[in-house]
């Protein structure tokens, strides 16, 4: 048996794969990190305090792994979810009472409300230790966009079981952008954008249009939400969420002193 | 060679020792300290010949001599000496670092003929530290132990050096010289906006790169707002007006229209109007309670009487209705792109009920 092990890794396709044997010291242990592209996304070797929980409370990982969580459980959601007026309320309960493991309905929407929590969390834990202040106030803007944005994957799933709650809740929601200076049309200053006569800002070409993708929430909306929030938010996230981390190493390393 | 001011213990201790080590050769070492002492007047360096004359008398073998000995001999001329003699004591104490080790491979020479008697004798400390200084120090040297370092090695060859012949840098030619800054900023050279933009290819360049950004910005942006809308007509039939008893609310096209169709007065005319199913105040739908004779929103309790006139919960204005009027086939027909709000006076409008 141990001639078939040192059989497999001594073969091309293990060698090509790992390009390095098994680190049994510290060099290697690191050369093997830093050459890996899934191993290097994280440090070598972290400060003895970055693991204190009564310090850093790990709301920050469990964020992300709801993240990845929720992504995961979404993509396989998407298998059985159509977005349209005809199909996405009975896919929903077709979801829950005809699918195997249809359970990932109810994990997708429990980690989305975990998620909402645990950000929550991990936002007043930075402010309480302090982790705002320079040279890491640019991370902070960075998690404050990353809040936002995890509130409007909130919102934006919210629609797609097309319920009487999704429907009034993204209506009373929604409502709001028409109240938008300038660009809502019944804020202030909407008449500003008038040109020769014609109003630029009108209830089918305001803030809220452009967000709902008609005058009222409908089919139109349950497509633009949909892709809002598989594709566009999910990506934007991505993005921010590679900086932020980023930004954690680089200004001193997880509850690291300054 | 040495400062006589400010000549360290040690300097004192080796001055003794090479004194006994080799006596011509510390006494041809003394007569040029000795000039040295002479030259500066006034100066307590009278008495620093004395230490090191009387200190050949006092020991009868350096080795054997222990350091508090010759320092107490040391002192023993000291203290007949002026105050101001302590002064450079503790001051050639305080150098005594870097002039020791510069002094080291000065008296290298002489030390190590002077060691070279002693290391079958039992030393003690300032030898030892001496005999462990005799290398070169590692490490950068400050200028003053650099200089007497060069001093003590080859005075050739610094005398060599010293004097080096550098010709005076000529002219620079026209084409080299650095014109002097403008301290004013004239008309002439202020930079327009023409020019910023388009006054070199690169700016021309990257002006059209810019517009063509943000022509596509612009139209990503108008790429989000649908041309085409499509929607239940605005306009439809909901029977005819004697279908309508006074004081009665016709719920039959709530579902499908979205409007209350009612006869009822208002200003003490009974009308025939169209009502809107928008709560005004988050934009549910209410319902019609027959027995309490009002409209009721479901979600945060907004109440409304049968002429659409709010009077209970955070409902802040009535309903608003939509154009009706008579069609040509007698049916009322009532058209939603028309709105009209009680609280702007427009119910007043004829377009806005129809008389019953």
């Amino acid at each position: 048996m141990a001639n078939l092990g040192e059989v497999i890794r001594n073969s091309q396709v293990w060698k090509s794969i790992f390009r390095h044997p098994m680190p049994v010291d510290r060099r290697n242990r690191i050369v093997v990190m830093l050459t890996n592209f899934f191993l290097h996304l994280h440090p070598v070797s972290i400060k003895k305090q970055g693991i204190a929980l009564s310090f850093t409370w790990c709301m920050g990982g469990v964020t992300f792994f709801l993240f990845l969580v929720e992504t995961i459980t979404g993509v396989l959601l998407m298998f059985y979810y159509r977005p349209t007026l005809e199909w996405a309320y009975q896919d929903i309960l077709s979801l829950r009472d005809v699918t195997s493991l249809g359970i990932l309905r109810e994990l997708h929407r429990w980690g989305a409300h975990a998620m909402v929590i645990t950000v929550w969390l991990h936002m007043y834990r930075v402010f309480l230790t302090g982790s705002y202040k320079p040279p890491r106030e640019f991370n902070w803007t960075v998690g404050v966009i990353l809040l936002l944005l995890t509130l409007l994957l909130s919102f934006t799933g919210y629609l797609l079981p097309w319920d009487q709650l999704a429907i009034w809740a993204i209506t009373v929601g929604s409502n709001m952008a028409r109240a938008t200076p300038i660009l809502g049309h019944e804020g202030p200053g909407a008449a500003l954008l008038t040109v020769g006569g014609i109003d630029m800002i009108s209830d089918a070409s305001d803030a809220r249009f452009g967000l709902l993708g008609a005058r009222f929430v409908g089919e139109e909306t349950l497509n633009r939400f949909y892709i809002l929030h598989c594709i566009l938010i999910p990506l934007a996230a991505a993005l921010l969420l590679a900086i932020h981390f980023w930004r954690v190493r680089k200004d001193g390393g997880i509850s690291g002193p300054l | 060679m040495v400062d006589k001011d400010n000549m360290s213990v040690d300097e004192v201790l080796k001055m003794c020792r090479q004194l006994d080590a080799d006596g011509a050769a510390a006494a041809s070492e003394d007569s040029p300290a000795e000039a040295a002492g002479s030259s500066v007047p006034d100066s307590p360096t009278s008495a620093s010949p004395d230490p090191v004359q009387e200190a050949p008398a006092d020991t009868k073998k350096t080795g054997e001599m222990s350091v508090a000995e010759i320092l107490a001999a040391a002192r023993g001329q000291a203290s007949e000496q002026d105050q101001s003699k302590p002064k450079p004591k503790p001051a050639a104490k305080k150098a005594a670092p870097k002039p020791v080790a510069a002094d080291k491979s000065v008296a290298d020479k002489s030390a190590t003929t002077a060691k070279a008697s002693e290391s079958a004798v039992p030393k003690d400390t300032s030898s030892i530290l001496a005999a462990a200084r005799k290398a070169t120090k590692p490490g950068p040297m400050s200028k003053a132990e650099a200089a007497k370092l060069a001093e003590a090695d080859g005075s050739d060859k610094a005398k060599a050096k010293t004097k080096l012949n550098v010709p005076p840098m000529p002219e620079k030619p026209a084409y080299a010289q650095v014109p002097s800054p403008t301290a004013v900023v004239t008309t002439e050279d202020r930079r327009g906006f023409i020019s910023t933009f388009l006054g070199s290819f690169l700016a021309v360049g990257f002006s059209a790169l810019g517009l063509t950004h943000l022509m596509g910005l612009l139209g990503f942006a108008k790429f989000m707002f649908p041309n085409v809308r499509i929607e239940p007509p605005s306009q439809f039939r909901v029977g005819f007006p004697d279908d309508y008893a006074s004081g009665m609310v016709e719920t039959r096209f709530k579902a499908q229209f979205g409007v209350w169709v009612v006869r009822y007065e208002y200003e003490g005319q009974s009308q025939i109007y169209a009502l809107s199913t928008v709560c005004t105040h988050l934009g549910c739908t209410p319902n019609w309670l027959e027995g309490e004779q009002k409209f009721k929103c479901p979600c945060h309790g907004s109440g409304f009487y049968k002429d659409g006139i709010n009077f209970e919960g955070p409902a802040p204005r009535p309903l608003e209705r939509y154009a009706i009027e008579v069609g040509p086939d007698g049916q009322l027909v009532v058209d939603k792109s028309k709105k009209f709000n009680e609280e702007k006076g427009q119910w007043k409008d004829s377009t806005s009920f129809v008389p019953a």
